[in-house]
């Protein structure tokens, strides 16, 4: 006979439950300090290896791991600019305290960091099945970048067309990065637009971000919809405990162009951006707050850009060791409409028409993540979210009100569940309510329910099977439901210390967006004709990695990597400009990646290479994909002698081949050099940064200038813990 | 010692200097002269007409015409400079046509819409199809008297027809445009130059993959439409391709184009039905 339970006391048998296994358990405790000064380090990361327990280090480098169920164990303790520690054979008996004390070793290379993205829950890079990449704050700030993706330029494999991000040729071009091949989370909550499935970079103030993670290949089996190319994962700063101010400013100027006949303006072009942060804890709440300020001319005629951001995290702990996660980030941005240049004598200033054209973007992103857990084998993650975002461009200045802000509700539930010693479990189940309206492309609602599985299974020490799936049930009301099912596998083999090979297949999807399916507009020029048949697209990705660390300080990783894609929809131009998006390419993109860093003389000198080479085919009319380059490289040279250190970078991409609106246009590879000066001093951090020091021209995307020679100065300074 | 380290300074310096740093795009200095001279009417929805260049044609994109700036030859209805100068900038190279496109009020350019060719003529407001190529030798070439007859007229369209296409069947799949166009006598078959220069009206932003389309387009009142037609174009936008997949007809001869004289019929509900499956 059974009896229903109340659903309110669901939670309360949960955290009975939690209460019940603590008992007879033991703890690990302890302080992790800098090898070098013995300070004690806030903020590293220290994971139970195959449990799901694990904690950060406080203001004073100390760690409490409770509810330990007797036995041996692993911990890896992983921070941002040190190398990553594993204690091993730590007994644990019931009742009883172990201490431990971690020395961490300064580096400038992140050999083997802590990532979370590939498979839903904190393992090392090393032990990831598909191809990784981890940027640091330090490579943030370092790389004195004014956005997000201007962070992502240096990962190999990684390109972009404006605004528009390709992993591995995933995407090409598209107007406002609608129907974006790669995933955008903001601590694991996807945050794509809900009426154009776009990212918009802005949505997190730089201060914000602890590090990125970048997961190449398909990653639907976990995430759904749009992770078909790859996933980006921006993970936010926890709050510190103490009270910590972080400011940073960046000032630049733009030089003229080098021809003379393209000289268009005596006004002195420049930006300027102010990030301030505050953090500290208040007994069982952390905060922390961000207010970002970004304004610039441009270095074209409207072209200007004034962005707003604030953004907030409110942590609670419990006693039970379970936390709360509250965040909101707003942004608000005002940008000119540089759409095409007047002709390639005046290639930095607009047509007549579009003088006055401007685009708006508004966003609003909460979230709110509680985490317990319930064992050391049993943990629970239960988030919901929201994010509204607004878009408004000359369309809209020539017709107000025209467009209504994009809803997009969320929630999931997930559980990490280890069985016995060599299963990790994940499951959940995510559901999204999209709500989305437009003069231009009608109102729509629609929802999707998403359940996944993900098995993690340790056949050997070092040999791991990950096999896993995810049903998207997704209906666009009025229209006829369509469901998916995203399977994967992935294995990771690490036949020595220091040497991982990978390898996985997985399918990829994403589902058609109000916009491309029924937008009619006319956009400067072009005239957008919709298309409601539009059906979803799909992908099969396979993937092949080999990793080797080697002399402390340096890794190569070498990958060979295949895309085969079915409906791909791509905007389609015909003879007359008119744009349609479509379903009819079959296209195939494969091709061969490798990356080598090094760092010699006690990490004075560094040198770090990628280069992708790639052939994104469209096998239905047997021409390369638009807008993805065939060859890229970045060569990057670093000399550090006590507080300074100099940094030489130089990035190729080749022509691009196929472009789809001028294509008798001329087009040149890219070819920029970098230069960055850095001095710290104390708490401070002085930087002086030269982009695109040749003052080199080329249009990636037509009859649109890359950015011309800049000079920019950067301050960056932390008062408190 | 000192002079062998100071002589590889120097050499490298030489060696440095004397590169050429390559800086990418650059200006074009190369460009086309001429004038324009108008007749006809100025229709009151012009937006801009410019002297378009395409170094093959038919074009398989308007994208690949290398535009003029706007011509500055009227201010509201009037024509207030009449010929009118202009210059192209293009790179050095062969260019089979240079016409003169016009553009209305907030719709894109229409290929159709060509109202004078350089090599070209008119019979009343017929334009005769002959253009002469016009080749840019070098870098720093300029090509002057490249003097061209433009006729408003063409596109002097002051009221619509409309109507619904229906289509039936199952759509190829390398469907690629597909268009409308009102023509003064049957095009003849896979003859490009009669579905472009003989047409009345045309408008190819029909959308495609739909089951049915209410169109609306635009006509001169004076012109009789002996031919309305459906137009269909590959997905490799291969003019070549063009065919005729439906047609207004005769409701008591379906296989037989209706005329419609726009002073004198009813120009609404001229529907159009487009069987694929009988294609």
């Amino acid at each position: 006979m059974f009896y229903r339970v109340p659903k309110i006391l669901v939670p309360v048998m949960v955290l009975f439950a939690a209460h019940l296994f603590s008992q007879g358990r033991g703890t690990i405790t302890g302080i992790v300090i800098d090898k070098k000064t013995e300070r004690p380090l806030i903020g590293a990361n220290v994971l139970v290896i195959n449990t799901v327990l694990g904690a950060s280090t406080d203001d004073n480098g100390n760690f409490v791991i409770s509810n330990i169920p007797p036995g041996r164990y692993t911990i890896a303790v992983s921070m941002i600019g040190y190398r990553t520690e594993r204690i091993d054979t730590i007994l644990v008996r019931s009742g009883e305290e172990k201490r431990v004390r971690v020395l961490m070793e300064e580096s400038v290379i992140m050999l083997d960091p802590v990532v979370i993205t590939s498979s839903k829950y904190l393992h090392a890079l090393g032990s990831s099945h598909q191809s990784v990449e981890v940027v640091g704050k330090l490579d943030i700030i370092g790389r004195q970048s004014r956005t997000v993706e201007g962070s992502l330029l240096g990962i190999s494999g990684i390109h972009f067309n404006e605004e528009n991000i390709s992993i591995r040729g995933s995407s090409g071009f598209s107007v406002y990065n609608v129907g974006s091949r790669v995933l955008l989370l903001v601590d694991g909550v996807a945050v794509l637009t809900s009426d154009m499935a776009a990212i918009n970079w802005n949505c997190v103030p730089l201060l914000d971000i602890e590090r990125i993670e970048v997961v190449k290949g398909a990653g639907s089996a976990l995430y759904g919809s749009s992770a078909m190319g790859g996933t980006v994962n921006i993970i936010t700063r926890r709050p510190t405990k103490s009270g910590t101010l972080r400011l940073r400013t960046v000032a630049g100027v733009y030089d003229r162009p080098h021809y003379k006949e393209w000289y268009w303006t005596d006004r002195l072009l420049y930006y300027q951006q102010l990030d301030i942060g505050y953090s500290r804890s208040m007994g069982p709440v952390d905060f922390r707050t961000s207010l970002s300020r970004h304004v610039s001319t441009g270095y074209m005629e409207n072209n200007q850009e004034d962005m707003w951001n604030v953004s907030g995290k409110l942590v609670f702990r419990f006693p039970d060791h379970s936390t709360l996660d509250l965040y909101a980030a707003w942004m608000k941005c005002t940008r000119g409409g540089f759409i095409q240049w007047i002709n390639q004598n005046s290639p930095f200033e607009v047509p007549p028409f579009n003088k006055n054209d401007e685009i708006h973007f508004n966003t609003l992103n909460l979230y709110a993540q509680y985490r317990m857990v319930v064992s050391s084998k049993l943990g629970l993650r239960f988030r919901i979210s929201s994010i509204l975002s607004q878009i408004g461009n000359q369309l809209t200045v020539y017709d107000p009100g025209v467009f209504r802000p994009g809803e997009g509700y969320g929630g999931e539930l997930q559980a990490d569940w280890m069985v016995g010693s060599s299963h990790f479990l994940i499951s959940g189940c995510e559901f999204r309510w999209d709500i989305s309206g437009s003069e231009y492309f009608g109102n729509h609602r629609g929802y999707t329910v998403s359940p996944y599985l993900q098995d993690e299974w340790s056949i050997l020490p070092n040999l791991k099977i990950s096999l896993g799936m995810r049903l998207d049930h997704h209906l666009l009301i009025g229209e006829e439901a369509n469901s998916r099912l995203s399977p994967k596998i992935g294995i990771n083999y690490r036949p020595s210390s220091g040497t991982t090979v990978r390898v996985s297949s997985g399918s990829g999807f994403r589902a058609a967006t109000v916009f491309e399916k029924y937008i009619r507009a006319d956009y400067s020029g072009f005239n957008i004709i919709p298309n409601p048949d539009l059906k979803p697209e799909y992908s099969w990705f396979f993937d092949f990695g080999l990793r080797q660390i080697f002399m402390k300080n340096s890794h190569i990783e070498f990958s060979l990597f295949q895309s085969d894609y079915w409906n791909m929809i791509e905007p389609v131009i015909n003879f007359l400009g008119t744009i349609q998006f479509q379903n009819h390419v079959r296209a195939r993109i494969r091709g061969v990646e490798c990356e080598i860093e090094s760092w010699l003389w006690k990490e004075r000198i560094g040198f770090k290479a990628d280069f992708t080479w790639m052939d994104p085919e469209d096998l239905y009319h047997k021409k390369t994909l638009p807008y993805r380059p065939k060859f890229s490289c970045n060569l990057q040279w670093t000399v550090k002698s006590g507080p300074i250190s100099l940094q030489t970078e130089y990035r190729y991409i080749s022509r691009i081949e196929e472009v789809q609106i001028h294509p008798l246009d001329p087009r040149v590879p890219v070819k920029l050099l970098f230069f960055r000066l850095r001095y710290l001093w104390k708490n401070l951090t002085l930087q002086l940064v030269i982009n695109n020091a040749l003052n080199y021209h080329s249009a990636q995307i037509e009859r649109r200038m890359g950015e011309v020679r800049n000079i920019s100065f950067g301050l960056i300074a932390g008062f408190g813990k | 010692m000192k002079k062998y380290w100071i002589k590889k300074v120097l050499f490298l310096t030489i060696l440095l200097c004397s590169c050429r740093i390559d800086h990418g795009l650059e200006p074009i200095s190369s460009k086309i002269t001429g004038s324009v001279h108008f007749t006809g009417e100025l229709p009151r929805y012009t937006d801009q007409v410019r002297v378009a260049a395409v170094s093959s044609f038919p074009p398989k994109s308007i994208n690949e015409l290398q535009f003029s700036d706007a011509l500055t030859f009227f201010q509201g209805n009037t024509i207030t400079k009449n010929p009118v100068e202009w210059e192209l900038y293009l790179p050095p190279g062969r260019y089979e046509v240079v016409a003169v496109v016009w553009k209305e009020v907030k719709h894109p350019w229409n290929l159709s819409d060509i109202i004078g060719l350089y090599g070209g003529s008119f019979v009343g407001d017929l334009l005769i199809p002959t253009y002469l190529p016009v080749t840019i030798d070098g870098p720093n070439s300029v090509v002057e008297n490249i003097d061209i007859e433009a006729n408003l007229n063409r596109v002097n369209r002051d009221t619509l027809i409309q109507g619904t296409i229906t289509f039936l069947g199952k759509w190829p799949e390398n469907t690629g445009v597909v268009g409308i166009g009102a023509f003064s006598e049957i095009p003849q078959k896979n003859n490009i130059s009669d579905y472009f220069f003989k047409n009345l009206a045309l408008d190819y932003s029909v959308p495609i993959f739909v089951k049915s389309y209410d169109y609306r387009l635009r006509v001169r009142s004076k012109d009789v439409l002996k031919y309305i037609a459906v137009l269909w174009i590959d997905n490799n936008f291969d003019l070549s391709t063009i065919t005729d997949i439906g047609f207004y007809a005769d409701p008591s001869d379906p296989l037989t184009p209706k005329t419609v004289t726009v002073s004198e019929d009813e120009l609404i509900n001229i529907d159009i039905t487009v069987d694929f499956s009988e294609l």
